[in-house]
């Protein structure tokens, strides 16, 4: 699959530029910013940060992958050969980077993979050639990375969670952090943002990700600390699936099918009808992860069609094509 | 980040590698451990996340990797200074990335909108300069590159500041790195550089009461030689803090002398409007025991008669009670006012004595900082002219 890069580095004379160093030139300034301020939290307490963080973010309509490491030790985890100048900035100090990708929702087809190899081939691609320029701009890039599909089979949830407030929070390892990467990168949900190994509790506790992960006394303390946390986050839970079904209807009426005039009322009542009559079990199964919404927009393209087609209007009450 | 509410904020500003970071650390380090009565401390997590991040600057064997990695993230810490384990005063330090001050331009207006906010609220201001641009034999190098690499930006970013608020916060520029150009430079050709670099600061502007310093600092000599196996040893890293919480106490004497004098104020004008209850009221009970008294008079008449009017008398009587009550009335009323007044000003007396005890409070402790920055602060300016921290107080002292 083709992936455009997105990359957030300093370069040897060059401070980060908060418009990226490289990005898809197909990002909106809305991106730019939901972009940034994500990127720039995955990148907090980097001196405290032992080996590398992944992060996933996704708006419903872009989804962005990535790795915040130190760039020599990825050179070292990828067995480059890359020479060390580029992992030193002017003032001789260690350099750490988002290198990543991004993709649209629309066009992912196959589960994908990437590795440090993926991501040290990015950086050597689109940062080594400016490294040592003066004065740098960003980068407007096309999707030209080729991603390899994802040849493991389980993907299934690693283990289970811990819930504070609308976040649920992993444990932490290198081996863990890596699979709940590949999950999070293939994973059939939408609007969500990933991130592992927060190392700093105070981060931990704020932090603005929906998912992490973090070493096991941190979540210890979170446990200790937290004694309501069951009954707020199922609080939270329910919250969130409503505010979630309302938003998907919403989109399911205006944005998925723009054939439907909205000011016609059969039309809106077939959809309605539709909606309604296989709701919760299939906007939960939506909201889990468990159908895409591209499968549930067929099902309701299909319904609506067969409604038509049946000459259902406004006087007659319209059938339910999918079954509870 | 913690969130407890500082008294101050003060805000450290410099290019990318200017040695901010490593100056929060060197100066955390040092005075956690404790310097002439003083310490800094804040809450455990920010404790042991900063004394971590210093060991790791601590490790000679770590090579560059010991130094903080250049990050585009402001980091804010909340502080207490104590003496002798009492709190002075809190402070909030914001720890900006150096590429921030670029940020209007590029993109991140929220960036460049939050730096300016900061510097708004800062009681004082700490710009870094390093020290590694001011190697070399020539004056004018020296000028040069601390202008390309420092004050071109931070200067353009505070003629705009400037132009909206007429006025800086005391500002100390920190040479950081200062082991790295000690063999060539000295004083007085610092002053000279970071004068002609950073003029705008040391420009006469009539009641701008602009004040300045300048304090070379370092974290040890030759830490950065050698692939950076120094040993940490830092010098002189405390005093642009206590220059910091000098002049935010000052700050805090001078509003706590404005409380006073508001308090006092108060007193006087609950004092005055009790006087002018009592006279109306002394007044009013006067007219009303006169008129019971004429209208004592009239009953007596009407008793004197031969077929005394029984229905008037009772009215008269009666008449005779409601006035009373309405004297009584204003006694209470005037007891009341009396006692509410009394509570109220005693409240305020309360008050003004808190904050004279604070206030001394505050004046014993800039007292003993004062000490230390008279006898260590190398240099400083009062709207562009050298003069002593003594000078300043005496000047700032007007103003209390």
């Amino acid at each position: 699959m083709k992936v455009a890069p997105l990359i957030h580095s300093r370069t040897f004379q060059n401070d980060f530029l908060s418009g990226f160093l490289v990005r898809p030139e197909y990002f909106t300034s809305n991106d730019i910013d939901w972009a940034r301020q994500l990127i720039r939290a995955s990148t907090a307490d980097i001196d405290l940060m032992q080996g590398e963080r992944y992060v996933v973010l996704d708006n419903g309509n872009i989804r962005i992958a990535g790795i915040v490491i130190v760039t020599e030790q990825l050179a070292q985890k990828a067995n480059s050969e890359l020479h060390h100048k580029y992992f030193f900035d002017d003032k001789g100090r260690n350099v750490y980077a988002f290198i990543g990708f991004c993709m649209k929702l629309s066009e992912i087809e196959k589960p994908i993979n990437a590795d440090y190899s993926d991501f040290m081939a990015i950086f050597e691609r689109y940062v080594v050639p400016i490294w040592e320029e003066k004065v740098i701009e960003t980068r407007l890039e096309k999707e030209e990375i080729i991603l390899n599909d994802e040849k493991q089979s389980d993907n299934g949830k690693i283990s289970e969670g811990f819930r504070l407030h609308n976040s649920v929070i992993y444990e932490s390892n290198p081996d863990l952090d890596a699979k709940w990467f590949r999950y999070y990168l293939n994973s059939k949900k939408s609007n969500f943002t990933f991130c592992t190994n927060i190392t700093k509790y105070a981060t931990l506790k704020n932090s603005v990700f929906s998912v992490l992960t973090t070493n096991p006394n941190n979540i210890k303390r979170l446990q200790m600390d937290m004694p309501s946390i069951k009954q707020s986050e199922k609080d939270n839970e329910e919250k969130a699936y409503l505010e979630f079904k309302e938003k998907y209807k919403e989109r399911l009426i205006k944005e998925f099918y723009p054939g439907i005039k909205q000011s016609v009322i059969s039309d809106r009542s077939i959809i309605d009808q539709i909606i309604s009559d296989n709701s919760e079990m299939i906007l939960q199964a939506i909201f889990e992860g468990k159908l895409t919404e591209t499968e549930h927009f067929r099902i309701v393209e299909l319904g609506y069609r067969l409604h038509k087609a049946a000459g259902y209007g406004d006087e007659q009450k319209p059938i339910s094509i999918v079954k509870k | 980040m913690t969130n407890k509410k500082a008294d101050t904020i003060m805000t450290i500003l410099g290019m990318s590698g200017s040695g901010k970071t490593c100056y929060l650390l060197g100066m955390f380090y040092k005075m956690t451990g404790g310097l002439k009565g003083y310490n800094l401390h804040t809450d455990d997590d920010t404790h042991t996340d900063l004394c971590h991040r210093y060991d790791i600057l601590n490790d000679e064997n770590k090579g560059n990797s010991r130094f903080p990695k250049p990050t585009d993230t402001p980091e804010k810490f909340v502080f207490d200074l104590q003496y002798g384990y009492q709190d002075i005063l809190s402070f909030e330090w914001t720890d900006y990335p150096g590429g921030y001050l670029k940020e209007k331009n590029d993109g991140d207006v929220e960036g460049y909108n939050e730096i300016k906010e900061s510097i708004l609220n800062s009681s004082t201001l700490f710009i870094c300069i390093d020290g590694s641009l001011l190697c070399g034999d020539d004056t004018e190098d020296k000028i040069d590159r601390v202008r390309d690499n420092c004050s071109n930006v931070i200067n353009h970013f505070f003629s705009e500041y400037r132009l909206e608020n007429n006025h800086l916060p005391p500002t100390a520029f920190i040479v950081t790195k200062y082991d790295m150009c000690k063999q060539d430079t000295d004083l007085d050709e610092l002053c000279d550089i970071i004068e002609e670099a950073f003029s705008g600061f040391f420009a006469a502007i009539s009641d701008s009461k602009s004040i300045t310093t300048i304090i070379p600092v370092t974290l040890g000599k030759n830490i950065s030689e050698d692939d950076a196996t120094g040993d940490l040893k830092p010098e002189n890293i405390h005093l642009p803090i206590f220059m910091g919480i000098w002049f935010a106490l000052r700050s805090h004497v001078k509003k706590l002398s404005a409380e006073n004098s508001n308090l006092s104020a108060q007193i006087d004008e609950l004092t005055n409007s009790l006087n002018s209850i009592s006279s109306t009221n002394k007044g009013k009970t006067a007219q009303l025991s006169q008129e019971i008294e004429e209208i004592r008079k009239s009953i007596r008449k009407e008793e004197d008669r031969f077929f005394p009017k029984k229905q008037l008398i009772i009215d008269l009587t009666s008449k005779i009670s409601s006035l009373t009550d309405e004297i009584m009335k204003l006694q209470d009323g005037s007891d009341a006012s009396k006692k509410c007044t009394n509570q109220r000003q005693s409240e305020l007396s309360s008050e003004i004595k808190a904050n004279v005890t604070a206030l001394k409070n505050a004046l014993e402790k800039s007292k003993k900082l004062f000490e230390e920055l008279d006898k260590k602060l190398p240099v400083v300016y009062l709207d562009g002219e050298k003069t002593s921290f003594k000078m300043i107080e005496d000047i700032l002292d007007q103003g209390v």
